[in-house]
């Protein structure tokens, strides 16, 4: 037979419901033997009794269940706007893609290229008559577009950076949209970087600048 | 209310609220969740609000607390049931989620979690004693003096305590609900058991028939 220190040391794994049944037989056959560990055995079954059986808790509300279900519906509601209103936003943002674009045919109706930038910013040179003759041309787009539209060449500019700025929001818009995974984390502003304000030229533009030497102005 | 639907009522309204349900049972009421039903929600509410009720009221022991607690673990698991993985029980991810919920309520009460356990309102709400043995005053003490054992052990070793023997969970199981290996698990129960038998052998100090009450009040 199993000492006491083996069969205690066989409580746990007992009471787990894991122990094999010959070790069950053995530690069975020490329990009737030995008072004190009939004892203790005894004390811990029912211990974990009380636990199991004892259903004296108090009851949930009688109403828990229809708080619940009224909160689940009204989440659900307002997930239904949130999808409503990220519907809304994603239009917008191709609204403004559509705006850009016909921003770009009203202002650049002749060949509108890069070089028309290009040119706004710096005068034709005496050292590159090549650069200088092609050009002028672009100088004369811009000039048509400030008669057509009546706006000065400045605001021709500022409808250029506008136009980046609705292209690159339609782009952020799309792939934000793309990659987020909870909708509640977005905010409005995430979708609107600011419209209103003039873009600094990005430094690849300035990058590609031809290089020319006076940099005297147009007008 | 589709055909389905008055079944799946009616068989949730004739079993007992509390049972757990059938695992292909608790799938088709997901699947039915997963495409809106709000009517699955509340059959699945009622089949487990009384045991997580009772889960978190061991450790919460305030009424109020647990049942904010219950709401927000159902909120939780409800609200994101879309990406829910059938492969698992929904009731070891309520039970996961509600008491990391209850651990989480505890760190912002800086509450000691066996600080302040009412035995009083426990005994009072098992009902009113008679001359049954099993009902009697002496049993409802030593019940009370079990919980209030129950109520010394840390957190961990209460959850582990109440899921193993209350609801039947196997260790994998717990130990996937507390975050936790198996063998911590197996180690929570050990030093829950060792520390229950030390706080309860002086109150029963070999009296067999302490053990009878007990063991008659809960049988």
């Amino acid at each position: 037979m199993i000492s006491c220190e083996q069969a205690q040391n066989l409580f746990d794994t007992y009471l787990n419901g894991e122990l094999s049944p010959s070790l069950t037989a053995e530690l069975d056959a020490h329990r009737l033997e030995c008072a004190a560990c009939r004892h203790q055995l005894t004390l811990l079954e029912a211990c974990v009794n009380v636990v199991h059986l004892d259903t004296s808790e108090p009851e949930v509300s009688a109403d828990f269940t229809d708080r619940l279900v009224a909160i689940l519906e009204e989440d659900n509601r307002s997930k239904g706007w949130l999808q409503l209103n990220r519907t809304m936003k994603v239009t917008g943002a191709l609204l403004g893609v559509a705006a850009a674009i016909a921003l770009l045919v009203v202002f650049y109706p002749i060949g509108g290229s890069d070089d028309s930038r290009e040119m706004a910013v710096s005068a034709p040179s005496a050292a590159q008559p090549e650069v200088a003759g092609a050009k002028t041309n672009h100088v004369q787009t811009i000039r048509s577009s400030e008669l057509i539209t009546g706006l000065p060449i400045d605001s021709i500019f500022k409808a250029s950076d506008s136009l980046n700025s609705a292209v690159e929001l339609g782009q952020f818009g799309v792939n934000h949209l793309r990659d987020s995974n909870d909708p509640d984390q977005i905010s409005f502003e995430d979708y609107l970087p600011p419209f209103n304000t003039q873009s600094e030229p990005k430094p690849d533009v300035i990058e590609t600048l031809p290089e020319l030497d006076d940099g005297g102005e147009l007008m | 209310m589709s055909r389905y639907n008055k079944y799946t009522m009616a068989v949730a309204m004739k079993d007992n609220a509390s049972a757990p349900l059938a695992r292909l049972e608790e799938q088709r009421l997901i699947r039915r969740l997963q495409r809106g039903d709000q009517e699955a929600a509340r059959v699945l509410i009622n089949h487990h609000k009384q045991r997580l009720f009772a889960f978190v009221w061991r450790m919460a022991t305030n009424h109020q607390d647990t049942e904010d607690i219950c709401q927000e673990a159902f909120l939780k698991a409800l609200s994101s049931i879309e990406t829910f993985d059938l492969t698992y029980r929904f009731s070891t991810w309520l039970f996961t989620i509600a008491y990391r919920l209850t651990l989480n309520h505890f760190r912002r009460k800086q509450k000691n979690v066996s600080g302040d356990f009412d035995v009083i309102s426990l005994a009072s709400t098992a009902g009113a004693p008679d001359f049954d043995l099993a009902e009697s005053e002496e049993a409802h003490q030593l019940k009370s003096q079990v919980w209030e054992a129950v109520s010394q052990l840390s957190g961990p070793q209460q959850a582990a305590i109440t899921l193993f023997y209350r609801e039947s969970l196997p260790c994998q199981e717990i130990a996937e609900v507390m975050n936790v290996p198996v063998a911590t698990v197996k180690s929570h129960l050990h030093r829950a058991r060792m520390k229950l038998k030390g706080i309860l052998e002086p109150v029963f100090a070999g009296d067999w028939n302490k053990l009878r009450i007990l063991s008659e009040a809960v049988g």
